[in-house]
């Protein structure tokens, strides 16, 4: 489970009362059943965010729908919540990871990277019987493999280097 | 036609869409909501031949405008963003207003050419996705993969107004003040690293409005760009980085070999007063 997904997860558990549905590729559904979800949806990855909404449950009358901002995958959670507020009609909100749960809305959350929630050791049992129906992954992109990247060493006298990194960031951050 | 959307400082990629334009044989084409003609005549400058001015007041009010925009302009090859969160939340609006005119749809893209684009999935795999002729490919840019663009004062170009759409629906777009952490430089400092280094830090974060993190196991994973100080810690207790990594140290770490850039260094404190002022 990226660390995005789990930040979006520890956010929605914050509210003791919500029924959690984990949506996603099956790899990573047990996992959200053990952080804290109270079932599981299986769905094909998709490398499109509107080829991915559509496999979304459309039977179950959600208050609010839950991403997080970086997946480790081809596009992000801004993508998604963007497809998914028009999709579903929903007002799109940006959180960071605290907070309470925003309903009626497309919850984008941002992830701060730092240490996640723990997995819920008592959950566990409830995880290995949640169903994660294995799903294919879907798209049409193709992939190439790129050269191994060096990393640059730098010297000089400290003024030197600080001008040449100085450079770097301010193209980086582009400021 | 590739059209750059030059809100949200996207007037950056007009320089790499006109050299694809050039190389293919396109036009290319700016759209703005500044009212300003002196800014609006520097996109010009920057390759665009048409900006297309739309009064648009609210981020959220350009998915009907550019929806339509699509829909009306048969040879529009891409539509090419500026690649943050709020641009890639408006080109998902977009893309799921009209999902049939979408030939391809890539974010944080850094490789870009007249049919394909790419960007890195990972260090040592590019995703690629093709163009087609007939519909339009929605593509947010990594502005820190392309240089700087010119501005050449001798280009002409034709300034028009583009009609705002508003299609009864609402598009909240609003980040009320929140900085994705993907966008934000992190100064990763070992713990216990000596005052006046971590005021040098401090110094720095401010001047590239980032922020300083002290290195510890709470810190997992750095979305956004980062420069360590003097952090000694093994491969497997570094975070995930995902961005650029620029490391800063009196001698040679192990974070140097998963660094883009690094410098080892006696008079780190002088790199750091002269990289802060």
């Amino acid at each position: 489970m990226s660390h995005s997904s789990k930040a979006a997860l520890a956010y929605t558990t914050v509210d003791d009362s919500a029924e959690i549905v984990a949506a996603g590729f099956s790899p990573i559904l047990r996992e959200a059943v053990a952080r804290g979800a109270s079932s599981t949806f299986s769905m094909p990855l998709c490398d499109d965010p509107q080829k991915q909404q559509s496999f979304f449950p459309r039977d179950a009358n959600f208050s609010s729908f839950v991403i997080g901002e970086s997946p480790d995958w081809v596009f992000s959670g801004s993508s998604l919540a963007g497809v998914v507020s028009v999709k579903f009609g929903l007002p799109l909100r940006v959180r960071s990871n605290q907070g309470k749960l925003d309903h009626g809305s497309v919850i984008l959350v941002l992830d701060s990277g730092d240490e996640s929630t723990n997995i819920n050791v008592r959950r566990i049992d409830l995880a290995f019987e949640a169903p994660a129906n294995p799903e294919g992954v879907l798209g049409e992109s193709s992939f190439r493999r790129l050269e191994e990247k060096r990393s640059e060493a730098l010297d000089g006298a400290p003024d030197e280097i600080a001008l040449v990194i100085s450079r770097r960031l301010r193209r980086i951050t582009r400021s | 036609m590739i059209t750059v959307f030059c809100d949200l400082g996207g007037h950056v990629l007009l320089g790499k869409a006109r050299e694809i334009a050039d190389e293919i044989g396109d036009r290319v084409s700016a759209l703005t909501s500044s009212e300003d003609p002196d800014q609006n005549q520097k996109l010009v400058y920057l390759g665009a031949d048409e900006v297309l001015v739309s009064s648009i007041t609210e981020l959220g009010d350009w998915v009907p405008t550019i929806s339509m925009y699509i829909t009306s302009e048969s040879s529009l090859r891409a539509i090419i963003f500026p690649s943050e969160s709020r641009s890639n939340t408006l080109m998902g609006m977009i893309y799921a207003t009209i999902p049939d005119k979408i030939s391809a749809y890539l974010e944080e893209v850094t490789a870009l050419s007249g049919d394909e684009v790419g960007k890195k999935f990972d260090s040592s795999v590019m995703i690629q996705k093709r163009f087609s002729s007939e519909k339009t490919a929605l593509v947010s840019l990594d502005k820190t993969s392309i240089s700087e663009p010119f501005e050449d004062t001798s280009r002409f170009g034709k300034i028009k107004s583009l009609e705002a759409v508003h299609d009864g629906n609402r598009y909240e777009l609003s980040f009320s003040g929140l900085k994705s952490p993907s966008e934000t430089l992190v100064v990763l400092i070992a713990s216990g690293l000596s005052e006046s280094k971590m005021q040098l830090a401090d110094r720095l974060a401010e001047k590239y409005k980032g922020v300083v993190r002290i290195m510890s196991g709470i810190v997992q994973t750095i979305y956004g760009p980062c420069v360590t100080i003097d952090v000694r810690s093994k491969l497997r207790e570094l975070p995930e980085f995902k961005k650029e990594l620029i490391s800063i140290s009196s001698r040679k770490l192990p974070v140097d070999s998963i660094s883009e850039l690094y410098a080892v260094s006696p008079d780190v404190d002088q790199i750091l007063k002269t990289m802060a002022s």
